[in-house]
């Protein structure tokens, strides 16, 4: 027996996030911003801050800041075998998401690390563009 | 019809690898001990309460749980807030109690989520049960423990807290199960035993985690009149508050939301810091129990570090914490964890806490975690004899 279904792909997000992922897989990190000032990634109806249900998806510059950091000692899940570091960025515009960054296993991460975006996979990842470990 | 609520009864079973093959046989042995406490009997019984079972997949577990007790409540309630479960299935039984609507509430919760399901295995269950967003954090293979790291991490760039220090929590926490007949793990902790055990996720070590166990806890709620005859327990104030539930999404990933509910619990209470005997803090790791310290307003925003280098919240502390053991120690047998955080805080009330007593205690503050640090609940009980 067959189903006689429509052989569409299915749609990457929900509602409020397709657009964004449609953006990232263009190469363009999207970000929301309220009229009030405030600017977020994760799907939300509303405003954090203000409240209202105004915001617009805008271009990030897809460079940011490590906010805090924490490399996985348990698997090495990676095809190199590399150790697995996730991240929370807060891009320029002051959006926060969680992330892995893909990094030169000899340089340990650290919060004052300045990253930009790293295209071309399913999910957002990031690299270090200022190492500023050796400040420290 | 408004009636005084009380706590009557308070019991658990041991923690560890209990082999029962559901979760029920648990849930049965914590009732009746908690009732046999109360000097109450199953036909006293008029209300249940309980939460969902990971291990056990129940569609409606209050229904499942009754026909397995026996029992036909005329109240009864599923409730899920994750690891402030079991302050708020207690504060929900005092609210039926005091409405009228029952007068004796059984409130248990428990799986045998040890034997069921391997450590890790329980670890990977829960990154796709929804602590971590679907949508935008899943997919990055975080492991839960790699989000509290985070939270930690954020911790000591901000306050200079150090791995030290929160391998103190654990320490201390060992000591109290260490008196704990009860608890799974028992042996005692040094800082360098938590600093040399194997790192899961920087920096947490694999002792600032929890120990997955198989056990069960239960309460009973009943009217001041019921339990006139024996030590009870009342529940002082509740306070709950909620913010910023996913880690990668947080405006501050350093300040949480008990100062919402525990400003809250000792509005409600008309209470102040200096009452509090004991705490019951939730510990799934390390990192929460430092941070609630200073969210609650044990010390100032930042200092818990200190206090931990100071006094620690071991036997000997001016300030005890999770005198059973915990979640670290004792056991964490999954979204019922926390109610052991309570039973635990009504026996150090009625004086029958045995070898880990501690003297005098009049009042305690009992505190649940749900989430990533994102659902609080903060309870303050009393015994009724010293806050009448």
């Amino acid at each position: 027996m067959t189903l006689d279904r429509p052989q569409q792909p299915p749609l990457r997000g929900t509602v409020d996030s397709q657009r964004w992922w449609q953006a990232l897989a263009e190469h363009t990190l999207l970000i929301w911003r309220c009229p009030c000032g405030e600017t977020w990634i994760y799907s939300r109806s509303r405003c954090p801050r203000c409240g209202k249900s105004e915001a617009r998806l805008e271009q990030s510059s897809g460079k940011g800041r490590i906010v805090s950091v924490s490399t996985i000692h348990r698997k090495h899940d990676d095809a190199q075998g590399a150790r697995r570091i996730i991240a929370v960025i807060e891009t320029s515009e002051g959006a926060r998401l969680l992330s892995q960054l893909d990094c030169d296993p000899a340089h340990t991460p650290q919060a004052v690390d300045d990253v930009e975006i790293v295209h071309g996979r399913e999910v957002p990842r990031f690299r270090i563009v200022s190492g500023r470990s050796g400040d420290r | 019809m408004r009636q005084e609520a009380v706590i009557a009864g308070a019991a658990a079973t041991p923690l560890g690898r209990l082999n029962t093959g559901s979760s029920l046989p648990l849930l049965h042995e914590a009732t009746a001990a908690a009732l046999a406490d109360a000097g109450l009997d199953w036909t006293d019984v008029d209300g249940l309460v309980t939460c969902m079972s990971r291990t056990d997949g129940w569609s409606n577990p209050v229904e499942t749980l009754a026909h397995y007790l026996s029992l036909r409540p005329g109240y009864i309630a599923n409730i899920d807030l994750a690891g402030a479960t079991g302050v708020s299935m207690v504060h929900h039984a005092v609210m039926a109690v005091e409405s009228g609507l029952a007068t004796t509430v059984v409130v248990t919760g428990g799986q045998d989520l040890l034997t069921r399901t391997s450590g890790s295995s329980v670890v990977d269950q829960l990154a796709q049960a929804g602590p971590m967003h679907p949508e935008f954090e899943v997919s990055h293979g975080p492991l839960l423990p790699t989000m509290y790291a985070l939270i930690a991490d954020a911790h000591m760039q901000r306050y200079g807290t150090t791995e030290a220090q929160l391998a103190m929590v654990a320490r201390d926490i060992r000591a109290h199960a260490a008196r704990n007949p009860a608890a799974f793990k028992r042996t005692a902790l040094t800082v360098d035993d938590v600093l040399n055990s194997p790192v899961v996720s920087d920096p947490l070590h694999r002792l600032d985690c929890s120990v997955i166990a198989d056990g069960a806890a239960a309460v009973i709620v009943t009217t001041a009149d019921r339990a006139a005859h024996t030590p009870s327990v009342s529940v002082l104030g509740v306070g709950y508050g909620t913010q910023d539930p996913w880690v990668g999404d947080a405006a501050d990933l350093t300040t949480s939301a008990a100062t919402q509910s525990g400003t809250a619990a000792f509005r409600s209470a008309g209470l102040t810091h200096s009452d509090v005997d004991l705490l019951e803090l939730y510990d799934c790791f390390t990192i929460t129990v430092l941070m609630l310290l200073e969210d609650l307003g044990f010390c100032a925003k930042g200092e818990a570090g200190d206090l931990l280098e100071e006094q620690g919240i071991g036997p000997q502390s001016r300030l005890p914490a999770t005198t059973h053991g915990g979640l670290l120690s004792a056991g964490h047998p999954g979204i019922a964890g926390g109610l052991f955080h309570l039973v635990e805080g009504v026996q150090q009330l009625q004086h029958s806490a045995d070898g880990r007593q501690v003297r005098d205690a009049k009042t305690a503050l009992v505190h649940g975690i749900g989430g990533i640090m994102g659902t609080h609940a903060t309870m303050l009980i009393g015994s009724r004899e010293a806050h009448r």
